[in-house]
């Protein structure tokens, strides 16, 4: 077994390769991730998060450099060994939530399980059970149009955590959510984090919701201009620093 | 205003193309059956209108164009509704919505006329080549300009209109209500004064959808009936979908078929595309039902018979490529749920299985649902010795081939779309 759960080497990405457009999005990031570690990424608008995040987790593919998830390196798994990898170990949740507005939140949150071959009984126990905690149960049947912003990235929560991912990878999941919403889903991640030891990765602008990482990247023009461990630190003082990190980007900006 | 209107029609292109190519169809047609109203040998005018079979045919199959016109517009107008209202946000008004909406309309129109009406011009020989062939008749059709004129009155004012008539759509429903586009389309009913169980809901829609073919049988010698029996049949098909086939499928996707995860995607997406295309199957039907009716009703004159079979063939067309039409618009916005779809897990070449089965069941379903109403007026019409088996076999085959052909087409454009490689 690997020392890391994800390990990346030399990242490069590039958009509209050999176009008039070409475009560095990553420039050769080195970066590695213990299990269990709640992780997250910051950077201004246009940094490469979302980019880097899509790199790691599979969902796209670098253009140069090596990525390496539990050992394996991500380029020389099959189309089949990559969607079967995904949904036994990976749970996405996404600030525009990703659910099917064709499908009912109920077989929304069933995809994942249906995916791992889990029996029907077991099925509806699970969904049921996860939509419990998640106050949804009482909204499995409507479809995601239906429902609300915080009830819709609920449901996408529930659909990320149904599979017991060992990696969840989180892009902005506070974005459309109220600050109670945004409150109880990271109190969620942080449980899973401690109590089950999943690994977290997560994308956000926002200070306080980073405060909960045990620790913080940031980006900045596709290259990982600072790394913050909080340690030893209270959640109070790790909130304090990385607002000084951000801050130093706004007071650069200023003084131009 | 004109401008941003022809760049809507550029930006969105693959819609406004399904719209246009609606146009063309619905022109060509209506040219065509124009042109054989005002024919000598059928002859009808606004004037002295001849009231005979040749007559209903013909308005019978305008009408569809129209209908299928109406459709269309409906559509296309709804999946703009998040444009609409954007436009409202930054301060437009529903005049300028509305001129923007013609606008758009119109250029497509003016764009499909001369398309149409090219097409129908190239098929007019071989309409008289049928004329000799079959019947050894010396009538000829040729080209009227009363047809273009009527053609082109009809549409204009029938998109004017229906596009006046979405617009109310749009007026009646809040901005927020728009931006999320057609999904959340507030249905109108009726509250009835008692409460009517589920059970008995759906025990009513199948007996009024089975029962007319069961007084087919013995009510066959009188075909005159059959229109209003099928009418009786389509109100019980409209809600055996809403009461019995959506239900079911709802069982099948979160019980049966749970723990199958091509079935649970791909009978989702048929759920919604059923009910989407629920408007279509019935016209299907009623217009193939309209057309036996007409057909039996005039076997003793050729030319009414030949009228009537051409009006067969190019109906099923025109509806089975509506339908295609439909389904290509719809398919449009199934990128964003299979990009979300291989986040989860569900890789190309799983997509590829599902968008298939996706397809040929929904096709499966349109076709199948047809032929078992059809089919037993076939085998009716044929135990009454009204219709030989042959012609039977024929109308069959006419009725399926469009619809298979429609769904290779699907399949390979959905293909094209979602399967492409980033």
């Amino acid at each position: 077994m690997s020392d890391y759960v994800l390990e990346v080497k030399n990242l490069k990405k590039v958009y509209g390769l050999h176009t008039q457009n070409e475009f560095e999005a990553l420039h050769n990031i080195n970066f590695t991730v213990d299990y269990g570690e709640f992780i997250c990424i910051m950077g201004p608008s246009g940094s490469g998060k979302s980019t880097f995040i899509n790199n790691i987790s599979t969902i796209d593919m670098p253009t140069s450099g090596l990525v390496y998830i539990n050992g394996i390196e991500v380029k020389t798994m099959s189309s089949n060994e990559i969607g079967k990898f995904r949904y036994q170990n990976l749970g996405f949740i996404f600030q525009d939530f990703n659910l099917l507005d064709t499908h009912t939140l109920y077989e929304n949150i069933a995809m994942p399980l249906s995916l791992a071959k889990v029996k029907k009984e077991d099925i509806k126990e699970r969904v049921h059970h996860i939509a419990k905690a998640m106050n949804i149960e009482h909204l499995l049947q409507k479809f995601p149009y239906e429902c609300s912003g915080g009830q819709r990235q609920r449901a996408a929560i529930c659909r990320a955590l149904i599979g017991n991912p060992k990696m969840i990878v989180a892009d902005e999941p506070t974005g459309n959510l109220d600050s109670v919403n945004s409150q109880e889903l990271l109190t969620i991640l942080k449980r899973l984090n401690e109590e089950q030891k999943v690994t977290i990765i997560m994308v956000s602008h926002d200070a306080m919701i980073a405060s909960y990482s045990s620790r913080l990247i940031y980006i900045k023009d596709g290259i990982i201009e600072q790394t913050l461990v909080k340690g030893d630190l209270s959640q109070e003082e790790y909130f304090q620093k990385i607002v000084e990190i951000n801050s130093q980007e706004s007071q650069r900006l200023l003084k131009k | 205003m004109f401008q941003s209107a022809l760049r809507s029609i550029k930006d969105d292109f693959s819609r406004s193309l399904f719209y246009w190519l609606t146009f063309v169809l619905t022109s060509m047609f209506m040219f065509l059956f124009f042109n054989l109203s005002y024919s000598d040998m059928i002859g009808v005018t606004f004037i002295h209108a001849r009231n005979d079979m040749s007559t209903f045919t013909t308005v019978l199959v305008i009408g569809i164009c129209m209908i299928v016109i109406f459709f269309a517009n409906d559509f296309y107008v709804k999946k703009k509704s998040k444009e609409l209202a954007v436009r409202l946000v930054c301060g437009g008004t529903y005049f300028q919505i509305t001129q923007y909406l013609l606008f758009q309309t119109g250029v497509l129109f003016i764009l499909a006329i001369p398309f149409g009406i090219g097409l129908a011009i190239l098929f007019i020989p071989s309409i008289n080549y049928m004329l000799m062939s079959f019947l050894n008749s010396s009538a000829q059709l040729h080209i009227q300009w009363n047809a273009i004129v009527s053609t082109t009155i009809i549409i204009v004012f029938e998109i004017f209109w229906c596009t006046l008539l979405n617009l109310g759509y749009a007026y009646r429903s809040s901005i927020k209500t728009l931006m999320y586009d057609e999904k959340t389309i507030i249905h109108f009913s009726i509250p009835l004064p008692f409460n009517i169980s589920s059970k008995i809901k759906k025990f009513l829609s199948i007996i009024m959808f089975i029962g007319p073919i069961v007084i087919f049988y013995f009510n066959g010698d009188n075909p005159n009936s059959m229109l209003i029996l099928s009418i009786i049949g389509m109100i019980g098909l409209y809600c055996s979908i809403d009461q019995v086939v959506v239900p079911f499928l709802n069982y099948l996707t979160q019980y049966k078929y749970v723990s199958y995860h091509k079935r649970i995607v791909y009978l989702g997406f048929l759920r919604n595309d059923i009910l989407m295309m629920k408007k279509n199957i019935i016209l299907l039907i009623v217009s193939s039902v309209l057309l036996l009716s007409i057909l039996v009703s005039c076997l003793e004159q050729p030319m009414e018979v030949m009228l009537a079979m051409i009006s067969f063939v190019v109906i099923n067309i025109l509806l089975a490529l509506s339908v295609m039409f439909k389904f290509s618009t719809e398919m449009l916005g199934r990128q964003r749920i299979f990009y979300s779809l291989e986040r989860i897990g569900y890789m190309k070449n799983v997509q590829k299985d599902i968008l298939m089965k996706e397809v040929w069941s929904l096709y499966g379903f349109i076709g199948g649902i047809s032929l078992f109403y059809i089919v037993n007026i076939f085998i009716v019409l044929w135990l009454y010795q009204l219709l030989n088996i042959y012609l039977l076999i024929g109308m069959c085959i006419v009725f399926v081939v469009p619809l298979i052909l429609c769904a290779i087409a699907s399949q390979i454009y959905y293909q094209r779309l979602i399967l492409k490689e980033d």
